[in-house]
């Protein structure tokens, strides 16, 4: 007698068959041949041959595989670079290939990576752990790819304010030739600075791929290849764009790019932020000095210090002008009616150095 | 007497392996007898909703395709990856992305628990569709079993909320954007209320939406509703309904099935067998007093075996495969995840998830047509089918009653006629607002594609009720319509709608931006 059920035994066999291999498919991927275990594999067989001395063979005796990540909450930076880039703080490893070369040059020194991590420098998608989702070439659906070569300079102003700064060229260059050269605060407006007729640019640097016109580009879908084009020639990218063809020089295109870059929302904490050396147009430590002097920290939060009697003024650009924190300083009660604030005598002198320090940090 | 008690206290502990076997598995060996099967099945907790006997019919693959289970088998990898899923996620504005990114980046095997996430999702969305259909042309809606496709019915809906609220929850442009355009469908009854200029007094559209969001935008407010209703709301709906189906199921006395299937001899492996006599002095399936014809009752068990382990190998073996499939799609598709959830910038062109495209496509014409009219003349036009279609004939063949295939087969042409026809003459030649650019909203809502679509369809349904004097004949008419129109919709709005919903043949099509 046929037994009815013998095609479904059948069909049963062969599907938990196919589950089964897939699963442990699965299981072999994700704990061998992912693509960080076998970089993580490899590096351990360059410290076997490293480990000559003392100090090598306790770096190998300690080395686990697994992944590691930096985390620097004030940056809200969550960054699994180092997953593969194991040896970026080890001189010992300068001459090995990449992803395990040391990072070059001294910034490391100046800037610890357990302080700034990976990304807030470098962009690219520090979440991901493997080189494809890293966006070290530029990625669909991730607006951030890896600023390489000149173009990092960018991130050198999300701290670094203002004035030059001679490690970065080319951005010192940008902001020269922003003001300068080309004046493009005539139209263009940076936080409260500038008209007010075109795009504002305070978080250009930001803005999202998609709210980018792509049509006319030439070069690859990203934000630095969209403005270093627009710069050369603006009505070939904008067609009926009223902006009047500068017409620059690649330096000058890619030194307007690369400042264009470094104006982000990713606006960093207070005591990350750099303040120009005296002098500057923009602030001065003086004002710096005068806004600990006149007690603002005793009741504001600025920064990671201060108060908490006042408002928080953390958010304070986005939220007031220049005019308006100028007559506050000059009478606090006039611009905000009932504020408790405690009576602050201030020169017009003073007002604007503290107007514009408290600006030019934020 | 304590030498007594501590030598019993000994012996229990020794013999505990084998006490434990036999209280938890109870018959402790594979069944022999049809007996001891038929135990098996009617002592286990998860077997009892099974009778223990089962027509071979029911084992006939093609009868069913096993869809049903398919959707069911879904549903459970659905719920063991979803529960998974929920230890990372993290359902807030802020987070969201970041935890999805997570998953996909730290989490052991956290991509591919959320590809069978996502795969067996949309498996679950077809499969459902599918057992509608092949219910409705197996006849298997009719008496006794108008309730269970009520209840069907209401597991179609929930299966679709169930798997629209799970869209927003990673929180990226493709589910924000969606979630968008679902929300505006909602709020489409606006349409008529504000060309009746009523909108200020009653705003049934405005409430629905801001019902759903929490708010006139979606945000975090959405964004926990969703979550919610996705991950605790839903799924226990979804678990009584499927209780309650399958309860049914057994107690509209098995799969539907026509009278006498096979005549007064049992038919197995070749040889055909008297059926089994019953004796008027016994009584069985006392366990089974249940509405319907079903074995037990006044008849012998003809064409019926054991349902353990003949039925329990076919289940088993459509829910491995149902469990193969969505393997192995996982292991080579991941499930898209774009950038992270921007108001600033609309995707051009903003799409809802897939099943609710036709619906899109109708908005398109008119809010109010797509998004309240035809979305509840479908749903009770459904509903409606077993309490009009009354007359027995058909149960469990496939278009059983004479002429339903051939009515099938030419309301298939009709549709695909007068459906491609319509969308190529609306795309050609545009529609009322095109011509009369200021014709009143009203005329719209009244006389566009899509409701012009629902009046061909009725009106071929009617023809086929009067020619064909059967009610039977015009549900099947109306019922392939539907199917026709939903598929052709779906994919046209899929493939051929680009950038601010424009034709276009191709995706490769749709102009830079």
């Amino acid at each position: 007698m046929q037994d009815p059920a013998q095609p479904f035994r059948w069909v049963l066999l062969v599907s938990s068959l196919l589950t089964f291999s897939f699963l442990v498919a699965s299981l072999v991927e994700e704990n061998y041949l992912v693509e960080w275990r076998v970089r993580q594999r490899e590096y351990q067989s360059i410290l076997e041959q490293k480990a000559t001395d003392e100090l090598g063979r306790a770096l190998l005796r300690n080395y686990h595989i697994g992944l590691r990540q930096i985390s620097v909450p004030a940056l809200q930076v969550v960054d699994r670079c180092v997953t593969c880039h194991l040896a970026i703080d080890d001189p010992r490893m300068s001459d090995v290939r990449q992803p395990f070369r040391t990072h070059p040059g001294d910034l490391l020194k100046s800037h610890p990576i357990e302080r700034f991590g990976c990304t807030s420098c470098h962009l690219g998608q520090g979440r991901a752990t493997s080189y494809r989702d890293a966006a070290h070439e530029p990625l669909a659906f991730w607006d951030e790819p890896m600023l390489k070569g000149k173009y990092l300079q960018a991130s050198c102003g999300k701290c670094h304010l203002a004035g030059g700064l001679p490690q970065a060229a080319l951005l010192s260059l940008g902001r020269t030739l922003y003001r300068e050269e080309f004046a493009c605060d005539t139209c263009h407006r940076i936080n409260d600075e500038g008209g007010t007729e075109c795009p504002e640019l305070t978080h250009v640097g930001s803005k999202p791929l998609g709210a980018f016109d792509f049509a006319h580009v030439k070069g690859a879908r990203t934000r630095q290849q969209w403005l270093f084009e627009h710069f050369q020639d603006p009505q070939a990218i904008v067609p009926d764009s009223l902006m009047p063809n500068p017409e620059m020089t690649e330096e000058q295109a890619l030194a307007l790019t690369v400042l264009m870059l470094s104006l982000t929302d990713d606006i960093p904490p207070f005591d990350y932020i750099m303040r120009p050396a005296a002098g500057s147009t923009l602030a001065s430590a003086e004002a710096a000095a005068r806004f600990e002097e006149k007690g603002c920290l005793l009741c504001h939060q600025f920064g990671s210090r201060g108060g908490v009697l006042g408002p928080d003024l953390a958010s304070l650009t986005h939220q007031r002008n220049a005019d308006w924190l100028f007559r506050h300083f000059k009478d606090p009660h006039a611009a905000v009616p009932g504020s408790g604030i405690s009576p602050v005598q201030l020169s017009d002198a003073e007002a604007n150095e503290l107007t514009r320090y408290v600006l030019s940090v934020q | 007497m304590a030498d007594t008690a501590a030598r019993e206290f000994l012996h229990n502990l020794r013999h505990l392996p084998q006490t434990f076997k036999d209280a938890w598995l109870r018959l402790g060996k594979v069944p022999e007898s049809e007996r001891e099967e038929s135990q098996a099945t009617f002592h286990n907790f998860f077997l009892h909703i099974h009778s223990v006997r089962v027509h071979l019919r029911t084992l006939n693959p093609t009868l069913t395709l096993g869809l049903g289970l398919i959707a069911t088998a879904s549903f459970i990898i659905l719920t063991i990856t979803g529960v998974l899923l929920m230890v990372y996620y993290k359902p807030s504005t802020e987070l969201a992305y970041q935890s999805m990114k997570d998953i996909h980046f730290t989490v052991a095997t956290g991509r591919f628990m959320r590809n069978l996430h996502r795969w067996s999702a949309h498996l679950m969305v077809v499969a459902v569709f599918a057992h509608m259909a092949r219910v409705f042309f197996t006849a298997s809606y009719k008496k006794p079993r108008e309730f269970n496709w009520l209840i069907g019915l209401a597991m179609l809906v929930t299966t679709l909320g169930l798997s629209f609220t799970g869209y927003l929850l990673p929180w990226d442009q493709l589910a924000y954007w969606a979630i968008t355009i679902g929300a505006n469908i909602a709020n489409s009854p606006r349409e008529l209320t504000d060309a009746l200029g009523i909108t200020a007094w009653l705003d049934p559209g405005g409430f629905q939406k801001r019902l759903l969001l929490g708010a006139n935008y979606v945000g975090e407010d959405a964004l926990i509703r969703f979550y919610v209703l996705h991950v605790f709301v839903l799924p226990l709906v979804l678990l009584i309904l499927v209780s309650v189906h399958f309860w049914r199921i057994r107690k509209d006395g098995g799969l539907a099935k026509p009278e006498d299937p096979m005549g007064g001899l049992a038919e197995w492996g070749g040889e055909r067998r008297p059926v089994f006599e019953p004796l008027a002095t016994k009584t069985y399936g006392l366990m089974a007093v249940v509405k319907g014809r079903r074995p037990p009752v006044n008849r012998g068990p003809e064409n019926t075996v054991m349902s353990w382990p003949h039925l329990f190998w076919a289940e088993m073996a459509v829910f491995m495969l149902t469990v193969a499939v969505t393997l192995i799609l996982s292991f080579y598709f991941d499930a898209p995840l774009k950038e992270i959830a921007n108001p600033s910038v609309p995707e051009n062109p903003a799409k809802a998830p897939w099943y609710f495209l036709g619906l899109q496509e109708l908005v398109s014409y008119s809010a109010f047509t797509g998004g309240v009219l035809i979305p509840l003349i479908a749903l009770v036009g459904l509903g409606l089918i077993p309490f009009l279609d009354r007359k027995p004939g058909g149960e469990g063949v496939w278009v059983g009653t004479p002429g339903e295939r051939q009515v099938a087969w030419q309301s298939l042409l009709y549709a695909l006629a007068v459906t491609v026809g319509l969308l190529a003459f609306t795309i050609n030649f545009g529609w009322l607002r095109h011509w009369f650019p200021n014709i009143h909203q009203l005329w719209i809502i009244v006389i566009n594609p899509g409701t012009l679509l629902v009046l061909l369809y009725a009106g071929w349904s009617l023809l086929v009720l009067q020619r064909r004097n059967s009610v039977r004949l015009a549900a099947v008419a109306l019922f392939t319509c539907f199917l026709v129109g939903f598929t052709l919709l779906t994919y046209f709005a899929t493939v051929h709608r680009g950038p601010n919903w424009e034709f276009y043949w191709w995706p490769s099509q749709w102009p830079v931006h």
